[in-house]
């Protein structure tokens, strides 16, 4: 059986947060593998290379989205074993100010604990301060390899990136291609999906496609940066071609309000995630 | 379990969507329409209607889609997010609702908003609902579904209150308000209406924005609300029902933030988490 992993060779090792259990609000850390599972806490170590910063030096939204769905996962599965691992299902991010900190964490909490749901909240903090947040809807399941089974509380360091990893901008390592936009304010681009895309079951991670989205709102709005996404995951993507879009709904307030989509283009474009982004103007 | 008749049995004769005067249509499997007129009691100083109502109309043609789709289950909202870009100022809004996803265990829908004056797009919501097993006090909506536009409203107009008098909120200050649980704004499962909860988080985060506004020398600016996301945790059984919402975001680039935490006191709980944007219109003011 292969064990799901933040250490795989894939987002979660490229993202290069280093995630750790906290200790309960019970003040004892054996709370969490008892059935005290809400109190589960996590917090993921954010170190912000030049690889997951935006354009103005701040954390770039794609990683946010991308590490929010990496840290809220986890935390959601942690607290559903052993009934079950976790899907996203729900995903909601929020930038409150840019976060130009090299140093920085994730933090996340379990809300809800239910037999069917997880819901957990993360806030990215620095020096005290909130400078985003988001809530993370997971769904239980039962994998059909069985249940993974982690030694806790859990701690996982950063694995080493080679020297071409270390040099690219998660967006760059994403491999978002953009195509000519079909439309006036309409934006799509596509993504070969290989290995190092796919959690441990095979399907694309949760924050590759958002990822790029945001890559392709902010390379045709150079000023403007993502905010705020709303994200709903229908199915996930099998097949090695995801394709993306965005659509302008409605441009407010120096920025815009997007419909996004990411599709299984192997799979007769079925949709997988759907949703709002939100840019503001620099 | 009881089958629900959705021509009378539900909501009773003095309900919040009584007053609301919310009009539902079962369009097809998996399809409905709703409207929501713009009546005193929703709306704000600057003429617009409330987002909260507008949410309350998306729960509802939400309920109207998936409470065939998931019989002899049930469903529970479990996340809501609308956005609005574009004023509502005057006559109806019209609701259209499908289905995305129809799952086992979750039917997620999407909602547009359009105003029937000038058939403008003007809102979007997204809704996942929760698929609950049967259970003995569960309505079913299966089966045939009533044809054609059908009224919670009341023929008279509604109350002439404010909604927010209506359901019994009162704020506390700071961003803080507390209301009951009653007949008047109880859903099918007995438990706290998912929109009246949506209400009270667009009321909290007003109190907030104002009391931001106070403390800041801008007594009497208000900010526009153009998003509301709210992820539902617990049913609101008992109450009082609390909301605070404390402001996360100022930014001086005419966006504004809140976040609200809502609480079932009386079943000492927390039963939902939202948030609101608004937008602050030239020099911050309405």
């Amino acid at each position: 059986m292969k064990l799901p992993s933040l250490n795989d060779p894939s987002v979660g090792k490229f993202l290069q947060v280093s995630t750790h259990e906290l200790v309960s609000d019970a003040g004892d850390a054996s709370a969490t593998t008892t059935d005290d599972r809400a109190a589960i806490r996590m917090r993921g170590d954010i170190v912000a290379r030049p690889g997951l910063r935006g354009a103005s030096g701040e954390l770039w939204a794609g990683a946010a989205i991308a590490i929010l769905d990496n840290i809220g996962g986890f935390t959601a599965g942690l607290a559903s074993l052993p009934d079950g691992w976790v899907v996203t299902t729900n995903l909601r991010y929020r930038s409150l100010r840019p976060l130009y900190a090299e140093h920085s964490n994730a933090s996340a909490s379990v809300l809800r604990r239910g037999r069917r749901a997880v819901v957990t909240r993360i806030a990215f903090e620095a020096d005290g301060a909130c400078f985003g947040d988001g809530v993370l809807t997971s769904a239980v399941l039962s994998p059909e390899n069985g249940l993974p089974s982690w030694n806790r509380p859990v701690s996982i360091e950063r694995m080493p990136l080679d020297e071409v990893e270390s040099a690219q901008h998660f967006l760059e390592w994403i491999g978002l291609e953009e195509l000519p936009p079909p439309a006036q304010d309409r934006w799509e681009g596509r993504i070969i999906l290989e290995q190092k895309h796919r959690n441990p079951w095979g399907i694309a991670h949760g924050g590759v496609g958002p990822a790029a989205v945001v890559g392709l709102l902010e390379a045709a709005h150079s000023e403007h940066r993502v905010v705020d996404a709303a994200l709903h995951y229908l199915a996930p993507v099998r097949t090695e071609h995801m394709r993306v879009t965005a659509q302008l709904i409605a441009a407010r307030g120096g920025g815009g309000l997007f419909e996004v989509n990411i599709l299984d283009a192997g799979a007769d474009n079925r949709r997988c995630i759907t949703g709002t982004m939100v840019t503001q103007k620099d | 379990m009881v089958h629900l008749n959705p021509e009378s049995d539900y909501p009773p004769a003095s309900h919040v969507l009584r007053d609301l005067g919310i009009d539902i249509e079962h369009v097809d499997v998996g399809r409905a329409d709703g409207w929501l007129p713009l009546r005193p009691a929703i709306t704000l100083e600057n003429g617009e209607g409330r987002i909260g109502a507008l949410t309350t109309l998306i729960d509802c043609v939400g309920g109207a889609i998936a409470g065939p789709i998931v019989a002899p289950g049930w469903m529970a909202t479990a996340d809501l997010s609308v956005e609005i870009f574009a004023p509502w100022t005057e006559g109806w809004v019209r609701a259209e609702g499908h289905t995305l996803r129809a799952g086992r265990s979750t039917v997620v829908l999407q909602i547009d908003l359009l105003r029937e004056v000038d058939d403008q797009p003007c809102g979007r919501g997204y809704l996942t609902f929760a698929v609950l097993p049967g259970r003995e006090f569960n309505p079913i909506m299966g089966g045939e579904q009533p044809q054609g536009r059908r009224s919670f409203g009341d023929p008279h107009g509604g109350g002439a209150l404010p909604i927010l008098s209506s359901l019994g909120v009162t704020d506390l200050g700071g961003g803080a308000i507390s209301a009951p649980v009653n007949s008047y704004s109880r859903n099918t499962l007995d438990a706290l209406h998912g929109g009246v909860v949506a209400l009270l988080i667009d009321a909290a985060s007003e109190s907030a924005m104002s009391a931001h506004f106070a403390a800041n020398g801008r007594d009497g600016e208000r900010a526009r609300a153009a998003a509301l996301s709210l992820t539902y945790l617990a049913r609101n059984t008992t109450g009082p029902v609390t909301a605070v919402a404390q402001l996360a975001s100022s930014s001086e680039r005419g966006l504004a933030t809140t976040t609200v935490e809502v609480r079932d006191e009386g079943a000492d709980r927390s039963t939902a988490v939202g948030w609101v944007r608004y937008v602050l219109d030239e020099g911050g003011s309405k």
